[in-house]
């Protein structure tokens, strides 16, 4: 993995010099971009658009209109926006995305999918503690970090996000491992912000629990 | 005034009381994401700390989820195909040696 100077402090740090040298056609500079963000573009695509190939389709002609514009771009919102913006109107032209909106709110518990952990951890209703844990939960800061940081742990959470809907998937991915801020995730998934954070909360809840099931089973 | 009703307890047995207008360790562990976002309402967001100063449960249910998140943002981002790149990079091509450098 190449250190991107990215990686610290502004995220957009270095953006302009990057688009001041893919405008002089430099091709490593396109390279390093398309580094940065082709994968989070496949991504928010599949939200939209279903299966991954389409998805990568819906990528590569916005890596074109990129081109196309860049002499357009002004630099007044940042790149990524911009980038995004082309990605979600040429995803949205494409995309077969149903109603996948989440009309509900979990924190009213009329969530479709159910309660995040399951009721079997809480006194039933109609006893004393109803609702309180029935098993306290482990305690994950008494595991040494090399168990946590081991390569077992990290296909553990992959196959968990892989499980999750489109959805979810986009909206944890850009949020806990791109740093995405929720608002930004909102807009180009075009989701409410309510929405979001349902996403985000089911999807986190599923990879803890895959955790939690690993962890006890290894441990 | 409103009472506060807390059937979880650090050490001892669950109390005998149901909770009135406190938040049970069921409803908590929904919330968890509103309260990381800065989202709930300040009287949700009372109620949310008095149970968790009071739950040893719920801490801990606390603590996994900032480390699932944390454990998430740890994992590196996949390389980009190699073939969706030579594609890419052809595109790029393209366009230097293409009309496009008008301006
Ligand atoms: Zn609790």
């Amino acid at each position: 993995m190449s250190p991107s100077p990215s990686a610290q402090g502004d995220p957009h740090a270095g953006e302009a010099e990057l688009i001041a040298r893919i405008r002089q056609r430099d091709e490593g500079a396109f390279a390093e971009l398309v580094d940065r963000y082709h994968l989070q573009m496949v991504r928010v695509a599949q939200s939209f658009v279903r299966d991954h190939e389409t998805a990568e389709e819906v990528a590569q002609e916005t890596w074109l209109g990129f081109l196309k514009g860049l002499d357009r771009f002004e630099g007044r919102s940042s790149l990524k926006t911009w980038l995004f913006g082309i990605l979600a109107n040429i995803a949205r032209t494409r995309g077969v995305r149903e109603n996948r909106s989440v009309p509900f709110s979990a924190i009213q518990g009329d969530d479709p999918e159910g309660p995040t952990v399951a009721a079997d951890r809480f006194f039933p209703a109609g006893h004393p503690s109803a609702g309180a844990w029935s098993s306290i939960p482990d305690d994950w800061e008494a595991i040494p970090e090399h168990r946590l940081l081991a390569n077992e742990t990290r296909a553990t959470i992959d196959s968990a996000i892989a499980g999750l809907s489109d959805l979810q998937r986009a909206v944890i991915e850009l949020r806990d491992i791109a740093g995405w801020s929720s608002e930004e995730v909102c807009n180009v998934l075009s989701i409410s912000e309510t929405n979001q954070r349902v996403l985000l909360h089911r999807a986190r809840a599923k990879v803890r629990l895959a955790l939690e099931t690993y962890l006890r089973a290894s441990g | 005034m409103r009472k506060f009703g807390w059937p979880w307890k650090r050490t001892s047995a669950p109390a005998a009381s149901a909770p009135e207008q406190g938040l049970t360790c069921q409803e908590l562990v929904e919330l968890v994401t509103a309260y990381f976002d800065g989202a709930l309402t300040p009287f949700d967001r009372a109620r949310f700390d008095t149970h968790l100063s009071l739950c040893d449960g719920c801490t801990r249910y606390l603590a996994q989820f900032r480390q699932t998140i944390q454990l998430t943002g740890a994992l590196r981002e996949d390389d980009v195909p190699e073939e969706a790149k030579e594609r890419l990079l052809g595109a790029f091509r393209g366009w230097t040696s293409g009309g496009d450098a008008t301006k």
